[in-house]
């Protein structure tokens, strides 16, 4: 870069002060340069975004995935022993059904104790405080409306008199759908004797982009067709638990912050290596790191979302 | 709420609209083709009458103190005693109550109710008391004779000027104190009472709020701002003086009061009371003084004489009627109810009464809630307020009882936000108004009728033909009325010597001093129980055809002034306006009359503006009829006023009134049974073959068997969205088990421009109405006696499945109007007034999904389940879930572009420049990366 300097006129009066005259014109960056920066956050920010969209709506699922083959075998054994639970205490994460709803296109997918945030990133959740599937009385399954999978993507869908079937460790029992309701809705009599009613509970968005943003809570009630078995056991309500609810735990925060700190570290080091070392080595070694960090640094933060969406 | 969107087809859209509005409605279970599927909801059946009735019995003694202080048994016998209820009582509740083993009447009065009643000798004796009859409670909470009720100062208060030991003195069950010549008078002694007699003793009255009434000769010293000493014509008196038979049996109705008929008393749900029997057995005479101390016992000659005085013969045999003037035995007269030996046999029967609305007052802090109208649901809401205003889920309502059609005519100009009614206003609501239905119930004609042997008849059965004589002013009264009206003066002067009636109610006497006998009390205000009785007529051809001028086979005439008289009417009009002749006027027979004199027969008929007072007039065969002048004198204006006749004469008694079909049950009214299903065929000929023909048609009573009948043939009004009677097919062959009388009952609320708050708790008020408020039963909330459960087993879950809809369109205040079948909202949306936007996102809930579209009969419509619980889905929102991910695609989409233009700007930008042109210059992109 070469630095042109101004002629001097020839007679003048010069006044002298106490530091030099900087004759230079004001630094400033070339305006490609400021654009190329500009640009470059941009289309940083940007591809940030799409992650976000495609980790929730596709990775996160894959993630469900392996947890759910991971809990099916467990549950199949559980099942083959006699040992599924029936009742509380079960610990939080722990299979308890086996889920189909062929309208929504699920089969087998197994449901866990507890909906909390990171339970319902597993599969759909039972909500404790109510009993179990197949038991006297209402039994709550809360699922994803759209990360992880999105078991209960499209409860809306679900029509009067679609089947659900659930295997718990008492045995299969088969609902039928009676409708949704909203905010605001009456809610069903209590069942009767006998009866059974199950309650799957997700979010559903309005307007325009609604699949995006499941923002309001749907009840789809089902009637269980046969008799119940009697209700076990049944834990208190837990707060941090109940539909829409987020919660975090400072252990998961500090971890998120790690991995965060460990993301920095590999972009850092990407950077490095294509400065000192090359461009195309840099990516290559860069890009599955990076990933693999922004990856474990997406699950963490996805706790921070409500535990329905 | 939520509109759901549907990523269908539209070609399954309805399908998917059809099963996501049932759940909307959050009501439907079951559906044809879900066999398996069973509704939740359990209809509980009627209480059998008498649940609470209870059955005691007691032994009871008279016994006899010799001087030498041996005692004696006079008598002795095991009295039995039936109560019909005593549990969940209202107040006026007539409570049947039946004894046997009792020592038989004599001396009988005509009015077991009137303090007369003291005057009989062995009367089985019925009070309301307030307290619990238990040693086990202070004293300030016990039951005693000072807080039983009694009407009138006699009952309380007896002096004797001639002995100083009357037969109570004598009582040797009595305390020694009590036993004093004078006891209970209040000191000093008020200045308005008469000196004091030879032996006193007075039962003040101690009320509820612990003021003490001490009574005296006629109430002398203060009584009870209830009480009186002439049968007033208010409220008649409790206080029973009941007649056992020879036989020792005997029955009476006992009308239960709370605090509302009776603040002295002040019985309530939370104020024990308890119904007294005081079987009279007459005094345990010990007019010796055996039981007092020495000091105080009377001389030898006195006692003789007291004792004398004490075991006197009765003067009545068993059975006879009493005599003016003839003073009873006193040591066995009602007089001495609460004398200790009378008072030790007591049957003590405790009642409860139920929460009454009252208690609204006390618990709520919020402004009730308020619904104009119908007075059919007077029963109704008296059990279903106090549920509302305690449950604090609910809220508290009140119902204003006005005319139908004046709460409709404010709904729809907007001043008030709820109305009951029975019938769509002619050309409908100005504005999108649901009309919900709430009960099914109906009007009856209520009576009191003497038979032959004076005991009440129950087997009336009336026509619409006898019903528009009797309106239509018909029958001329007496001669009086015939000189007034020469027209029908050849018609029979009352119903009872009207062939027609006798040939449907054979046996009856005939009436012919009786004038309530020729008129059926109804309404002078507007109310659509008159419109459906009116219709009623209208439809009925033989009725119409007598009102329109064609003499009934017997020659009988319609009045003139009715002749073809426009019918249906919100309430009957006063057409006769004829005069007495002016020689009845003139006569001074009647000095009221001459003094004002008025339509003779509008006097006769004399229509009130009240329903309780209708009802009241039956409970108590008061007479309403408007000619009476009681203590008229010609010379004091003041005296100069008409008034009805008042209480009749048991035995002789005869009234006919309107009231509606809830007041039966509550009152324990009688309900005559009405003709229905097609006319029997006139056949001409003799008077005799016509009574045979009259008989012959079908007599429906108004029974839930009735109802149910009746509101099958409901006709499903698509247009007008609500239900409406058919009296066209009351005349058809299947309405021959149907009660012509019945009614459905909706709630008019508007479906825009109501508060939300407001808007909210009519649709919490429509949900309950649809469901656990049809549980018959009669505890608070539950549906009273008299209304039709409106559940499928009834064939009402058409009725009931469109309130749980009509709740949803109340609530959310779209100007939406539900059409009475479901599937009608899905296939052609509607978006009927309002400014919301049509079908997708107007509340289109409930409907079922396959069910046939257009058979809205109501035995088969299958209706959504009708067990809805007041709770209401408790959403949650998320506004992360809401602006989150559509941020993140707007922020992908936004900054993606920017950067990308911002970084390839001189590759992007000439591409774009060049392909706007339409000639396109060879011009390449420079390929430089000038970074």
């Amino acid at each position: 870069m070469t630095i042109q300097v101004v002629e001097a006129p020839t007679p003048r009066t010069v006044v002298r002060t106490e530091a030099p005259i900087d004759g230079k014109p004001p630094a400033r960056y070339p305006r490609a340069e400021v654009q190329l920066a500009v640009s470059r956050a941009m289309i940083v920010i940007a591809l940030f975004a799409a992650w976000i969209l495609v980790y929730l709506t596709v990775f996160s699922g894959f993630e469900q995935n392996h947890e759910q083959s991971r809990l099916y075998g467990r549950m199949r054994t559980e099942l083959a022993l006699g040992v599924a639970p029936t009742g509380a205490p079960i610990a939080a994460g722990a299979p308890v059904a086996v889920l189909s709803i062929p309208r929504l296109g699920l089969k087998n997918e197994v449901v866990v104790e507890g909906t909390a945030t990171s339970q319902l990133q597993d599969g759909p959740g039972h909500l404790r405080g109510s009993v179990l599937p197949g038991q006297h009385g209402v039994s709550e399954l809360l699922g994803r409306a759209l990360s992880f999978g999105a078991p209960f993507g499209s409860l809306d869908t679900l029509r009067a008199g679609d089947p659900i079937t659930v295997t718990t460790g008492q045995g299969t029992f088969t609902y039928l759908v009676s409708g949704a309701r909203h905010q605001g809705d009456p809610v069903p009599a209590a069942p009767a004797a006998n009866d059974g009613r199950l309650t799957l509970v997700s979010a559903v968005g309005s307007g325009f982009l609604a699949r995006l943003a499941p923002s309001e809570t749907i009840y789809v009630d089902a009637t269980l067709t046969g008799k119940a078995v009697g209700a076990g056991p049944v834990t208190d309500q837990i707060a941090t638990e109940q539909p829409m609810s987020t919660h975090v735990t400072s252990g998961a925060l500090a971890f998120l912050a790690l991995n965060l700190q460990l993301l920095l570290i590999v972009l850092l080091a990407t950077a490095w290596l294509r400065a000192r070392w090359s461009s195309l080595g840099g990516w290559v070694v860069g890009t599955p790191m990076v990933l693999a960090a922004l990856w474990a640094v997406s699950s963490l933060a996805s706790q921070l979302l409500p535990n329905l969406v | 709420m939520t509109r759901l969107r549907l990523k269908t087809s539209p070609r399954r859209s309805a399908v998917a609209l059809v099963a996501l509005t049932l759940g909307l409605a959050g009501v439907g279970i079951a559906a044809p083709g879900q066999a398996a599927v069973e509704p939740a909801s359990t209809v509980v059946s009627r209480p059998a009458s008498g649940t609470s009735a209870v059955t005691r019995t007691e032994t009871v003694v008279r016994q006899s103190f010799a001087a030498d202080g041996s005692t004696t048994q006079v008598d002795r016998r095991t009295v039995r005693l039936a109560v019909s209820a005593t549990t969940n009582l209202r107040g006026r509740q007539e409570l049947n109550v039946t004894w046997t083993g009792a020592h038989p009447t004599g001396g009988l009065v005509s009015d077991v109710n009137s303090s007369a009643g003291v005057n009989e000798e062995y009367p089985f004796v019925l009070l309301e008391c307030r307290g619990v009859d238990s040693t086990g409670v202070p004293a300030a909470k016990q039951l005693s004779p000072e807080t039983c009720w009694t009407q009138t100062s006699v009952e309380r208060y007896n002096s004797n000027l001639n002995t100083t030991y009357p037969a109570w003195r004598s009582d040797a069950f009595e305390t020694d104190a009590n036993r004093a010549r004078i006891v209970g008078a209040p000191s000093p002694r008020p200045h308005a009472c008469p000196r004091a007699a030879a032996a006193e003793r007075w039962i003040p009255m101690i009320a509820a709020s612990g003021t003490v009434y001490e009574g005296g000769d006629f109430g002398c010293a203060g009584q009870a701002p209830e009480a009186s000493n002439i049968g007033g014509t208010g409220l008649p008196s409790n206080a029973t003086y009941g007649i056992t038979g020879t036989d020792g049996g005997g029955s009476a109705e006992f009308s239960a009061w709370t605090e509302d008929e009776n603040a002295t008393l002040g019985c309530s749900s939370s104020v024990p009371c308890a119904l007294v029997a005081i079987p009279i057995m007459g005094i345990s005479c010990d007019g010796y003084g055996t039981r007092l101390p020495a000091a105080d016992r009377p001389d030898s000659a006195t006692g003789s004489d007291a004792q004398a005085q004490c075991q006197s013969p009765d003067v009545f045999s068993p059975g006879q009627i009493a005599v003016p003037g003839t003073q009873p035995n006193l040591a066995t007269s009602g007089a001495l109810w609460w004398s200790a030996s009378n008072w030790r046999n007591r049957i003590t029967v405790p009642l409860q009464f139920a929460v009454s609305s009252n208690v609204c007052s006390v618990v709520s802090k919020e402004k009730p809630l308020a619904i104009y109208g119908s007075t059919l649901l007077n029963e109704l809401t008296a059990q279903w307020e106090p549920k509302f205003c305690t449950d604090e889920k609910l809220f508290p309502f009140v119902h204003v009882q006005t005319a139908e059609d004046s709460a409709r005519t404010l709904l729809n100009v907007g001043n008030v936000e709820g109305a009951f009614g029975s019938r769509m206003p002619d050309g409908g609501f100005g504005r999108p108004v649901v009309q919900a239905p709430i009960a099914v119930t109906g009007f009856a004609i209520s009576y009191v009728i003497d038979d032959a042997n004076g005991r009440p008849y129950d087997k009336l059965r009336l026509d619409p033909r006898l019903l528009a004589k009797l309106l239509s002013q018909s029958y001329p009264v007496n001669s009086i009325g015939k000189g007034s009206d020469p027209a029908i003066a050849a018609n029979p002067v009352n119903i009872t010597e009207d062939p027609e009636f006798q040939a449907l109610n054979p046996g009856l006497p005939h009436y012919t001093a009786v004038e309530a006998a020729s008129t059926l009390l109804t309404l002078s205000s507007d109310a659509d129980m008159v419109y459906a009785l009116t219709s009623y007529l209208n439809d009925d051809p033989d009725a119409r055809a007598f009102l329109d001028g064609k003499a009934d086979p017997w020659g009988m005439v319609v009045n003139p002034a009715y002749k073809q008289v426009r019918l249906p009417v919100y309430s009957w009009p006063l057409q006769d306006d004829n005069l007495a002749t002016s020689a009845y006027i003139s006569g001074g027979n009647n000095p009221c009359y001459t003094h004002s004199p008025g339509p003779y027969l509008s006097l006769v008929a004399n229509p009130t503006a009240f329903v309780s007072t209708i009802v009241l007039n039956m409970q108590y065969a008061i007479s309403n009829v408007g000619i009476a002048c009681p203590n008229g004198d010609p010379n004091d204006v003041s005296t100069l006023k008409l008034s009805t006749q008042g209480r009749q004469q048991p035995g002789f008694r005869f009234v006919l009134g309107i009231v509606p079909l809830s007041s039966i049950a509550r009152y324990n009214l009688t309900a005559a049974s009405l003709r229905s299903g097609p006319p029997p065929t006139t056949a001409g000929g003799s008077a005799a073959r016509a009574a045979d023909t009259v008989s012959a048609g079908t007599y429906v009573a108004p029974d839930n068997a009735g109802l149910r009948a009746a509101a099958a043939l409901f006709t499903a009004d698509k247009a007008a969205k609500t239900w409406k009677v058919d009296y066209d097919a009351l005349q058809t062959a299947a309405a021959r088990t149907a009660y012509p009388g019945t009614l459905p009952v909706y709630a008019d609320i508007p479906t825009t421009g109501l508060p939300a708050a407001d808007a909210s708790k009519f649709a919490t008020f429509l949900t309950y109405a649809a469901g656990a408020g049809q549980t018959a039963g009669l505890l608070n909330g539950q549906l009273p006696p008299g209304y039709l459960p409106m559940t499928r087993a009834n064939g009402l879950g058409a009725l009931a499945g469109y309130t749980a809809r009509a709740a949803l369109a109340v609530k959310a205040q779209r100007g939406f109007v539900p059409s009475l079948d479901a599937a009608d909202d899905v296939t052609t949306p509607t978006s009927q007034g309002g400014t919301g936007p049509s079908s997708p996102s107007a509340p289109i809930p409930g409907a079922t999904p396959g069910s046939p579209a257009g058979s809205p009969a109501l035995g088969s419509a299958a209706a959504p389940s009708t067990s809805v619980a007041l709770f209401r889905t408790v959403g949650h929102d998320s506004p992360l879930g809401r602006l989150g991910l559509p941020l993140m695609l707007l922020t992908f989409l936004l900054l993606g572009a920017a950067g990308m233009l911002l970084r390839w700007s001189e590759v992007i930008v000439p591409v774009v420049v060049s392909a706007g042109r339409v000639a396109r210059p060879r011009t390449p992109g420079k390929r430089k990366g000038s970074s």
